[in-house]
């Protein structure tokens, strides 16, 4: 599957070596969904922590990948990103602009900048438009190409770029598969040249032969606007095809970012080892017997979380120290941030990933390989 | 929907509408207009009503000119020749079509005339209360809130007042003389309206509302928003045009309602007054002699019938034609 293929020139390294500001700053970002009780007079009786005091930069040009389980918080910090809810507290700095504090006419302008792709190909679309009047919504919306037919064409080329047949502007989203779908929600996104995408598990809804296309095209998009990439996704495999670098989210914090790479090879983090040893390997009985470490439980409630650090209640490595003091986010090894009193040692990691490893030490000319390739040398050098 | 038409209704519909747009030469998709229209004449009931509700309305419209066409005497002139030698109305015949009334005034004169009225107060309350209804679901479920709190409990508050208690009321107060506030409120059409209207916007409202608490959650609106819209765009182009089967079906079983309900009040004292015609009064009047005097009923109640059922029509292939998913195209 071309999943695994990595277009060459978008390594890690690359996005870190230009000393340009970060594009995305955020800082300390809070989003307590209030739980309410009463009718008329609401009392406020707890919260919700989806995102609780996150902190991340996302880099001009690259793609940030951001991972975890279902109710981790994944979704709403996109939707944080792009001011589709309003932060509790904390920052998020588009390209110097405090995006929670921009009023009304600077949010339009600052749409024009960032621009979402959604989930649900099926309900992201009015179906009771066509989908050039789809398309076209955001030159309507910022009054630009004021004359119908300029419009149009601009909509056919847009149509033509994401890889639908600009002839059919005048059919409704009921008319298109998924694939066609989340193609036309893409042309809608790029239509203002945007410098920010933020792709909210765009694939999930998808056939695997589909999500490939899509995951090409937005790569491709993202290479020849240079579209600075904020991809949230479950499915791990997606994400290194994808993404630069990774932030991994679990009850609404950030315990993990690195370089992909380093990332998928040398986990620090328990939950980001527990993730990737769950990750299903194409050849079973080729590779290495590995010890999946699975998770036992469930995932805490995100109205009342776990003290200090979240993971230790499922955590094999937990002790004392981690329910008492949480662990901050810091540089473990390389460019890998974690958040964890114990990070997984080499041997550890080896037992849950047979497959990784194989160039820790080195990882930043890492990327060229790909997963298969990894699984075979490492069983054949055993 | 251009897939699956046949190359025959093709041309036929090129043919008729003479006005398909071409691109760098070569054939358009359908807008959504075209596809609109195309739908709406697969429908031959929705034809023959929207012929039917033609005639209607340019019968009322021309009303002194049909019955001169017709040679009716019109609709306030009581004929006692008419009347037979025990004072009794007669039935239909040359010189009255669809015979007469108590005091010998020509029925077919009076359907023709009662249809302006039936007509006005039907169409003007039926767009006054979608109008009014549509709006206030709009913005009680799409702020919510204490937007919502507000209309939701005024909606309450309305629908505790029974419409023929309030007719009543302002019968018996204010059909003598002048009528009551100095003269503002008297019976009349606009009474008419205003009352049908006031107790009936709330269940638009609701309905509205309803849906628009579902819509508003889909990635759609979501989507506009992240484009920067603004609330009055997501509202009304973006949730409106998927309200159009609730508004549509409201309305036409709405119509013909007005319609009785303007027959009631007219009964009642509130609505248009003696001599002038209206369907519902005519029928309201016709009741005490239904046995000897059938054609009295029969006539106004024929053409309230058949003017409901064509709106009934029409309404249901507009729901049908503007529905993008409808499989008839």
């Amino acid at each position: 599957m071309s999943i695994e293929e990595r277009p060459a020139g978008a390594g890690p390294s690359g996005a870190s070596a230009n000393g340009a500001p970060p594009l995305i700053e955020v800082r300390n970002l809070v989003k307590h969904f209030p739980i309410t009780r009463g009718i008329v007079f609401q009392k406020q009786i707890g919260a919700v922590k989806a995102v609780d005091d996150i902190s991340f930069e996302v880099r001009r040009g690259e793609t940030l990948g951001i991972v975890g389980e279902t109710g981790c918080g994944k979704s709403t910090t996109a939707k944080l990103l792009v001011r589709l809810l309003d932060p509790t507290s904390g920052q998020i700095v588009f390209d110097g602009q405090d995006v929670g504090a921009a009023n009304k006419d600077e949010l339009k302008a600052l749409h024009r900048e960032m621009q979402m792709v959604f989930q649900d190909p099926y309900s992201s679309l009015n179906p009771r438009k066509t989908v050039g009047s789809i398309i076209s919504e955001p030159f309507a919306i910022h009054g630009l190409l004021k004359e119908s037919g300029e419009r149009r064409k601009r909509v056919q080329e847009l149509m033509d770029r994401v890889g639908l047949n600009p002839e059919h502007f005048n059919r409704y989203p009921h008319e298109f598969s998924g694939g066609q779908r989340q193609r036309i929600g893409v042309a809608r996104a790029i239509a203002l040249e945007p410098k920010l995408l933020v792709a909210d598990e765009p694939v999930s809804a998808l056939d695997v032969s589909i999500q490939a296309q899509v995951l090409n095209l937005l790569r491709g998009l993202q290479r020849e606007m240079g579209l600075t990439l904020i991809f949230i996704a479950h499915d791990l495999s997606v994400v290194r095809h994808m993404c630069d670098r990774v932030a991994v989210m679990y009850l609404g914090k950030v315990v993990e970012v690195a370089p992909s790479d380093e990332l998928y090879s040398f986990p620090r983090h328990p939950y980001t080892g527990a993730l990737l040893s769950a990750v299903p390997v194409a050849r079973p009985h080729g590779g290495r017997r590995r010890d999946r470490q699975l998770l036992t439980g469930d995932v805490p409630s995100p109205a009342n979380p776990p003290r200090a650090c979240r993971f230790h209640t499922r955590c094999p490595k937990a002790q004392e120290v981690c329910s008492q003091e949480e662990p901050l986010l810091e540089l473990k090894s390389g460019h890998d941030l974690a958040a964890c009193h114990f990070p997984l040692t080499e041997a550890e990691v080896r037992l849950r990933l047979p497959t990784g490893l194989s160039g820790t030490a080195a990882s930043t000319n890492a990327h060229g390989t790909g997963q298969i390739a990894d699984q075979s040398s490492s069983s054949s050098s055993t | 929907m251009s897939v699956g038409i046949s190359d025959f209704s093709l041309e036929e519909a090129e043919a008729e509408t003479g006005a398909v747009e071409l691109v760098s030469g070569e054939i358009a998709a359908r807008s959504p207009w075209e596809l609109f229209l195309r739908r709406f004449r697969e429908d031959k009931f929705a034809i023959a009503g929207l012929a039917f509700l033609l005639v209607v309305i340019l019968a009322a419209i021309f009303a002194p000119l049909v019955c001169s066409l017709v040679g009716a005497p019109g609709p306030y002139r009581a004929d006692q020749n008419a009347l037979d030698i025990f004072g009794q109305p007669t039935g239909p015949s040359s010189a009255h079509l669809f015979g007469v009334d108590q005091i010998g005034r020509d029925v077919f004169s009076r359907v023709i005339y009662g249809a302006r009225v039936s007509l006005i107060v039907a169409l003007v309350s039926c767009v006054l209360t979608s109008a009014i209804g549509v709006v206030c679901g709009l913005l009680a479920g799409y702020y919510r809130g204490w937007v919502d709190t507000v209309i939701s409990r005024t909606v309450d508050a309305f629908l505790a007042i029974p419409y023929l208690l309030l007719a009543i009321g302002l019968a018996s107060a204010c059909s003598f003389g002048n009528g009551c506030v100095g003269g503002l409120i008297k019976p009349g059409i606009p009474v008419v309206v205003a009352v049908i209207t006031f107790t009936s916007w709330t269940y638009p409202a609701r309905i509205i509302r309803g849906q628009v608490l579902s819509l508003r959650e889909k990635e759609f609106v979501d989507a506009s928003r992240s484009l920067g819209a603004s609330d009055f765009r997501i509202v009304f182009k973006e949730l409106l045009p998927n309200l159009t089967a609730p508004i549509v079906v409201f309305a036409t079983t709405f119509l013909p309602q007005a319609i009785l309900y303007e027959s009631a009040l007219s009964f009642l004292g509130v609505g248009v007054q003696p001599p002038t015609a209206s369907w519902g009064q005519m029928i309201a009047d016709a009741s005490n002699n239904i046995n000897t005097q059938w054609w009295y009923m029969l006539f106004p109640g024929l053409a309230l019938l058949f003017t409901v059922l064509a709106f009934n029509f029409v309404g249901d292939a507009m729901t049908d034609a503007l529905n993008p998913r409808s499989k008839r195209a």
